[in-house]
């Protein structure tokens, strides 16, 4: 006998225990009916268990991995397990002495430093804020984020430090490189106007005129050199380099978002960027988003009227869910 | 220690410990490699201590994992494709057993069949099926995840079961017609 679709969907809920009481009465009738609808219903009982196995059959190391994540999130002290304890007092004894003079030294050495240089800090909070640095240098901070310059700036060294997203456009003075420090991360110039953006682990710099040097903070012989028109991201020590396709990385700044035929993957990259809003392609757009492209100029426009104008040009359907804009056909 | 607040970091552990595996299997469905499986994986884990702590002890974090995996799986696909990677580290790979090779010759077909059969899947049926099968998501949670219905999640899957049932079956006569030949041969 042909299998009825209405009991077809009854196992499928029943395998995943979202049967109702009626539907498993239903079910059940259903099996006690024949030896061959209880032998199909078998089968369709194996293939649902093995195939969690099939699915997962890869082992990742979750050990390993939650502690290489420890690393990343908490202070390396608050998760030292606990061990049990061995006759090793004088390694101990030794190790706890070092770890002492290490305190010492870094302490000395920091209330030493902190005593010779006091820090300016400057937040963009409401909006975006141009600084004025001594040299000349001007900084567009990005609403949100924060900068930071010794007082004695420009005397011996030009050091910044940034958390969030900026423009920077710096004066040229061959003698002292203008150095910016994230989290991660170095950038370091001459003179050249660039964009630096720390989120999370990420940090991009994208360069629009001159050459910068682009390096890890804890190890700053990784570097990439990067020249106009270039960009590059850091992600947990890998560096990415790519080239610049548009101007939209300072729409933030200007207000200006320009398409000229770029994908849609692109569009909407540029747009969840500059309007700080998440923008999610449904799975068949997602599919073909490399394959279709905009050709558009907005200027400071409510990011309502971006999305009816890219759902008019490219005829899907967005709609917005919560805080989300969703992109689907 | 004592004025750290210990709860949601204890939590925070066991969630990542219950489904970093799977994730992992899930983001290597995408991307076809194990290292950068791990550190999408990884990314999500990150953020979620960062940005969204309420939601470690909520009943929704299954949900929003597998969601955000296979966002920044896509992500990921997309800008592969652009950039040439410079690879200025030697990368830790952690240690990767092989899968656990399966016990008896019997079970051994069914699940070398039923993982053939698996890969014939037409291609949403897969998907749906397979973040199923990984995640043990509701219909509702797996719709909301790709954006589809919950009607044609549960067609899907029912669509996924017949299928395979019917490929397993025809391996079976196959095999069956393989030895009736080889009686008179």
């Amino acid at each position: 006998m042909e299998m009825n679709e209405n009991i077809m969907q009854i196992i499928t809920r029943h395998l995943n225990k979202e049967a109702t009481p009626e539907e498993q009465v239903t079910l059940n009738a259903w099996l006690d009916e024949s030896a061959a609808n209880r032998q199909e219903y078998d089968a369709y009982r194996k293939i649902w268990d093995e195939s969690t196995h099939i699915a997962i059959q890869h082992h990742f190391n979750t050990k390993a991995a939650w502690e290489k994540l420890q690393e990343k999130i908490q202070p390396a002290a608050e998760i030292i397990p606990m061990r049990p304890r061995k006759n090793f007092t004088l390694k101990y004894m030794l190790a706890a002495a070092a770890i002492l003079l290490f305190v010492v030294v870094t302490v000395v050495y920091v209330y030493q430093s902190m005593n010779e240089t006091n820090w300016k800090s400057i937040v963009a909070q409401e909006n975006n804020k141009r600084v004025s640095l001594p040299d000349g240098s001007i900084i567009t901070l990005r609403k949100g984020s924060t900068i930071r310059y010794p007082e004695n700036y420009g005397k011996k060294e030009r050091k910044t430090e940034l958390e969030g997203e900026a423009f920077f456009e710096v004066q040229h003075d061959s003698k002292k490189p203008f150095k910016v420090y994230t989290n991660d991360a170095v950038v370091e110039v001459l003179g050249t106007a660039f964009l630096v953006r720390n989120i999370d682990s990420l940090d991009q710099v994208v360069v629009s005129i001159g050459k910068v040097r682009f390096a890890e903070r804890k190890d700053e012989s990784r570097q990439v050199i990067l020249i106009k028109g270039q960009k590059a991201d850091l992600i947990h020590d890998h560096f990415t380099r790519d080239t610049v396709l548009n101007q939209n990385f300072k729409a933030w700044e200007n207000g200006h978002l320009i398409f000229q035929n770029e994908s849609l993957q692109q569009v909407v990259t540029d747009i969840s960027n500059m309007y700080n809003i998440p923008i999610q392609l449904a799975p068949e757009v997602a599919r073909q988003a490399g394959s279709i492209t905009i050709k558009a100029e907005f200027r400071n426009e409510p990011i309502e009227q971006v999305m009816d104008e890219i759902q008019l040009m490219t005829g899907l359907k967005i709609h917005r869910e919560n805080s989300i804009f969703v992109i689907s056909q | 220690m004592h004025n750290v607040d210990t709860a949601p970091y204890q939590s925070f552990q066991k969630v990542f410990e219950q489904h970093y595996n799977a994730l992992c299997n899930y983001a290597y469905s995408f991307l076809k490699d194990e290292s950068s499986s791990e550190d999408v994986v990884q990314e999500v884990f990150i953020r979620i201590w960062e940005k969204k702590q309420e939601l470690i002890q909520a009943e929704a974090i299954r949900f929003y994992l597998f969601t955000s995996v296979r966002n920044n799986c896509l992500t990921a696909l997309q800008k592969e494709k652009k950039a040439a990677m410079v690879e200025l580290k030697e990368y830790n790979i952690a240690d990767t057993d092989a899968a656990a090779p399966m016990e008896g010759q019997p079970e051994k077909d069914y699940t070398a069949q039923l993982a053939a059969a698996m890969n014939q899947l037409p291609q949403k049926c897969r998907e749906v099926f397979e973040l199923s099968r990984i995640s043990k998501l509701s219909y509702k949670e797996i719709a909301d995840t790709l954006e589809i219905s919950v009607k044609t999640v549960e067609n899907q899957i029912g669509k996924a079961l017949k299928i395979l049932r019917a490929y397993l079956k025809s391996q079976h006569v196959f095999i069956a017609i393989l030895l009736i030949i080889s009686l008179f041969l």
